[in-house]
């Protein structure tokens, strides 16, 4: 197809747009980078841009000495792990009797399962029946409020459908049951959009800040969200290493902007391997729609 | 009578008999909802149970026979006092903003994405536009007000460098506003788009090239052929979107919430956070909670409804 001129112009605009909002999105993220490497005298005269003005870790070497911020960032792991596997487990036993089955009450096992989704008991009850199964200040409480969300079962069910039926009733023929049918046949072509929510059970783990605040009371429990308000959102940062002054002030600087990249980092190293199944998962849902 | 119903009966018992052969045929099935019944019995509907500490006044050490009854006091409580239009009036407003720019961003977003050509440019802008949704909360709320403080801001450094005084944007209500709107676009424009581009790739590239032989320039093929084909996909968009009317980000607006802007940030989950969890007044936290729940069941009801009417588009 010929381009009309207007059209050209319009493209050449669209480019350059697309840079600007590029710039826009990218710069925030450089700049923490940078202002967490730099020299505090740079830093504190509000030189560091895009790229750091001399060079030093030490930033990140105070809280890789910090056993707060450590063990805060090993729970976070391994509550985002074990939360992962059991999540999985648990939404696809969810997902696929919607998938596949056809036992009686099947309508409502599945008004029983989405429901949830359109009406919620809300913080107040969760919290109390947190409390009343002595659920208080464990990591458990964490896992299980999050174990399934109906709106993942959304996704993988529909996922599931689109699995040709026929594999499924040859094997039902051999006299596979259904749950060796689920772990055999199911499970291995679901592997997709398995990934794809158990990205997103991490990611909301990882980044989840109220249920830690509201259920942990340990600071040995303590998750890396948590860790990370006491360090960025106070206003001495450095205070909590008892260094004050000007010298305090741009390591406070210094210590917030390291602390943010490091809370980014595991979802920046796995962002562009995992990239395309955040976007597939993305789009089996929207096929629903 | 016995003797009359007595082939009725035997019916009657042969068809259980066979309902429990098929419940038996179907053992496996039940063991994989077994789990997922317990897990939603649970930890999705006996919090819904729990919903009855609304109507007590309710103690935790003695628990619901030692509580005394109240009824709907807590309701009337709520309905009644002065923060009520506030905490109501901030959390609409705050939500008809989203729904304004929030929303609309994302559709404009991927049609301009749409008319790159396909390769590298396009598939970069698409990765660096979803980064911003997995920076978490905490570290989003910082980086924002980072980014305002009059001090050291990046913004605090552009206003002086037009030779103006910064300004001081956390520390004033009318501000806060517009800053939640923003940093919702820049957090979730790429994010929210990916469902609209993929309605865009599904559609039938003949219908583009029948509406150049109409003689349809580039923006009547925008007008008659992109926006009706992805129209499904933005009514369904919009309906979720009603539903959580009543919702907001709740962790940002917490954490982006300060005693000087309270006046426009403190909002029905805020609220609820302070009344239940911090003062301890669990009924009275709950209460509003489920004041809340109730309304976005209807809202979303109602936008579902309306839009089955006008549009033949629904959610169920």
């Amino acid at each position: 197809m010929r381009q009309t001129k207007g059209q050209r112009i319009f493209g050449v605009f669209n480019v350059i747009f697309m840079i600007l909002l590029c710039i826009v999105i990218i710069y925030p993220i450089l700049n923490l980078f940078a202002q967490s490497v730099s020299d505090d005298l740079y830093l504190l005269r509000g030189d560091v841009t895009f790229y750091p003005i001399g060079f030093s870790l030490d930033a990140y070497a105070k809280f890789f000495n910090s056993s707060y911020v450590m063990r805060a960032f090993i729970n976070s792991v391994f509550v985002a792990g074990v939360g992962c596997l059991t999540s999985l487990t648990m939404t696809l036993l969810a997902a696929y009797p919607i998938a596949f089955g056809r036992f009686s009450g099947k309508k409502i096992y599945t008004v029983i399962v989405f429901f949830p989704m359109w009406f919620v008991a809300g913080m107040i009850p969760e919290y109390l029946v947190v409390q009343k199964m002595g659920l208080l200040n464990s990591f458990a409480s964490l896992i299980l409020i999050a174990l399934v969300a109906p709106y993942h079962v959304i996704i993988l069910s529909t996922f599931l459908k689109s699995i040709p039926i026929s594999l499924h009733e040859s094997a039902r023929i051999d006299g596979a049951n259904e749950l060796t049918i689920l772990i055999r046949i199911v499970l291995p072509l679901a592997k997709a959009a398995m990934a794809t929510i158990a990205l997103w059970v991490i990611v909301g783990h990882w980044n989840d800040y109220f249920k830690p605040l509201m259920y942990l009371t340990d600071f040995e429990k303590y998750t890396f969200q948590l860790a990370l308000k006491d360090i960025v959102l106070s206003a001495d940062a450095a205070g909590i290493y008892g260094i004050g002054g000007l010298e305090g002030y741009g390591l406070s600087l210094r210590l917030k902007s390291a602390m943010l990249i490091f809370s980014m980092l595991p979802m920046l190293i796995l962002y562009p391997f995992l990239q395309q199944y955040f976007v597939k998962g993305v789009m089996i849902g929207s096929i629903k729609g | 009578m016995t003797r009359q119903l007595h082939p009725e009966s035997t019916s009657w018992q042969r068809s259980v008999k066979k309902y429990c052969r098929r419940l038996w045929a179907d053992r496996y099935m039940y063991l994989i909802i077994l789990p997922v019944l317990v897990y939603f019995a649970l930890f999705k509907y006996w919090p819904m149970l729990w919903l009855r500490v609304s109507f007590y006044d309710y103690k935790v050490l003695k628990g619901f026979d030692g509580s005394k009854f109240v009824g709907l006091k807590y309701l009337e409580k709520f309905l009644s006092s002065p923060d009520f239009w506030v905490i109501l009036g901030n959390t609409i407003v705050l939500n008809l903003y989203c729904l304004a720019f929030v929303f609309p961003v994302p559709i404009l977003f991927a049609l301009l994405l749409n008319e790159l050509r396909p390769g590298r440019f396009k598939k970069f802008t698409q990765t660096i536009s979803y980064l911003p949704y997995f920076i978490s909360t905490i570290a989003f709320a910082s980086m924002i007000i980072t980014f305002l403080s009059p001090n050291e801001g990046t913004l605090a450094v552009i206003f002086r460098m037009f030779g103006k005084e910064p300004i001081y944007f956390m520390g004033d209500a009318k501000y806060f506003r517009p800053i939640v709107v923003i940093s919702g676009i820049w957090q979730l424009m790429g994010w929210n788009a990916i469902v609209y581009l993929s309605a865009l790739t599904a559609i039938d590239p003949q219908l583009y090239e029948a509406a150049v032989i109409d003689g349809a320039g580039r923006w009547k093929q925008t007008w008659h052929v992109t926006l009706p084909s992805i129209r499904t996909t933005i009514v369904i968009m919009l309906i979720l979107q009603i539903g959580k009317l009543m919702n907001v980000n709740f962790e940002k607006v917490y954490l982006l919430q300060n005693t000087a802007n309270l006046s426009a940030s403190e909002v029905i989950q805020t609220y609820v956070y302070k009344q239940g969890i911090v003062n301890f007044n669990y009924s009275y936290g709950s209460m509003i909670g489920m004041f809340n729940s109730v309304v976005s069941l209807l809202l979303v009801a109602g936008a579902n409804a309306v839009s089955r009417k006008i549009s033949e588009v629904s959610l169920w």
